[in-house]
């Protein structure tokens, strides 16, 4: 990216937020590039990491998030508050394109919380100086006691929220197995209508076969209406009869499904229990 | 590094830097000196040069560079006072956690 580009985008970027902090920040980052010379202009951009980290961090500070929190990491800026899904520039905060994997966005959380018993000590101008090896001591205790009772307070909540909850919870539970029995019921009377109808009909088509070829003696129009009518009643037999094998067919396949699911939902539930238990 | 920074020390190696010269410094070679310290841009060090502007702890001036303004930033009293706490609590810090590791033998 060149410096006019850079410039550019971080101008259009910057939008919205008063004509004079849009100059100053414009004019130090027009000053920091060209300070830099032309053979390093390269370098100073890609320093400044994207144009849109830019925009947000001076965004971010103006409107007085920066104040206090965040830290400087080996990997730039971090600021806890900016992980929240909502904040969607929280990565961008950061140089670009840079994945965090999983041990990594655990150092900084660790970080994070070392950074804020932080200012208290070095910041505050009354903070005495008497052994300050044993006031980060004290200063990591009340860390887990309060993540102790962080954890109990939740505990606490989520018991008072089920108790409150469970009335609507149960009346909610009553209404999916009234709707779930009710389809059920259904669905097993309708299957029983078929394969009621499908015999009846196999019936009916053998009587009036059977009465058609014995009309058909004596009057062959009768005899031959009754063995039309028979030849009606067998197809409908047929296609009873094969709406039920697929009804069958599909439940036969469901519950299939449902134990293939289940099984391997347990299965991976027993295979993580064994990984845990190992160590 | 494996150790952060956080504000105050970030704020602390700033003024440091600005004070290295009594005319100030632009933001550039502040950069530049930070740099020496800690990894860190451009862009990060224009919210904290901003605070710091905004506290008083530093105050800023145009001047004439190559035919174009170039903004220089200067330690004020308050910063200097501030530098100077900055100063005295990292000397304890510091000399403690050096006390600890020699304590351990290393």
């Amino acid at each position: 990216m060149k410096k006019q580009e850079f410039l550019e985008r971080l101008e259009y970027l910057l939008q919205g937020i008063p004509d004079a902090d849009r100059e100053e920040a414009l004019a130090y980052y027009r000053d920091c590039i060209e300070e830099a010379g032309e053979e390093d202009e390269e370098d100073v951009i890609a320093r400044l990491g994207s144009p849109e980290r830019a925009a947000a961090l001076i965004r971010a500070d103006l409107s007085g998030n920066l104040k206090d929190g965040g830290s400087f990491t080996d990997n730039g800026f971090t600021d806890e508050r900016f992980r929240d899904p909502n904040f969607e520039v929280a990565n961008r905060l950061d140089l670009p394109d840079r994945v965090q994997d999983q041990e990594g966005s655990g150092e900084t959380h660790g970080d994070g919380a070392y950074f804020q018993a932080d200012p208290g000590g070095s910041a505050g101008p009354g903070a005495s100086n008497s052994g300050p090896a044993g006031s980060g001591q004290t200063g990591g205790a009340p860390g887990k006691r309060g993540s102790g009772f962080v954890r109990f307070a939740k505990a606490v909540l989520i018991v008072v929220l089920v108790c409150v909850a469970s009335p609507f919870v149960l009346g909610a539970a009553g209404i999916v197995a009234g709707i779930v029995s009710f389809v059920g019921a259904v669905v097993i009377t309708a299957i029983l209508v078929t394969v009621g109808l499908t015999v009846l009909a196999f019936i009916i088509a053998a009587a009036l076969g059977a009465f058609g070829v014995v009309f058909l003696l004596g009057s062959p129009l009768n005899g031959m209406f009754l063995i039309g009518l028979a030849l009606i009643s067998l197809g409908c037999g047929v296609l009873g009869a094969v709406l039920t094998g697929l009804v069958f067919w599909m439940a036969v396949l469901l519950v299939k499904v449902v134990v293939k699911l289940a099984r391997r939902l347990i299965g991976s539930r027993t295979a993580k229990r064994k990984e845990a238990g190992r160590p | 590094m494996v150790f952060n920074t956080g504000a105050a020390l970030l704020d602390a190696i700033v003024l440091a830097a600005v004070s290295k010269a009594a005319e100030g410094s632009y933001g550039y070679r502040i950069t530049q000196d930070v740099r020496k310290a800690i990894d860190i841009s451009e862009s990060t060090l224009y919210p904290v040069l901003r605070r710091l502007l905004q506290e008083e702890c530093l105050s800023a001036y145009d001047r004439a560079i190559d035919g174009r303004n170039r903004r220089y930033y200067k330690i004020t009293e308050k910063g200097r006072v501030q530098l100077n706490l900055y100063r005295s609590e990292w000397s304890v810090y510091s000399a403690n956690i050096t006390r600890i590791f020699k304590e351990a033998g290393i």
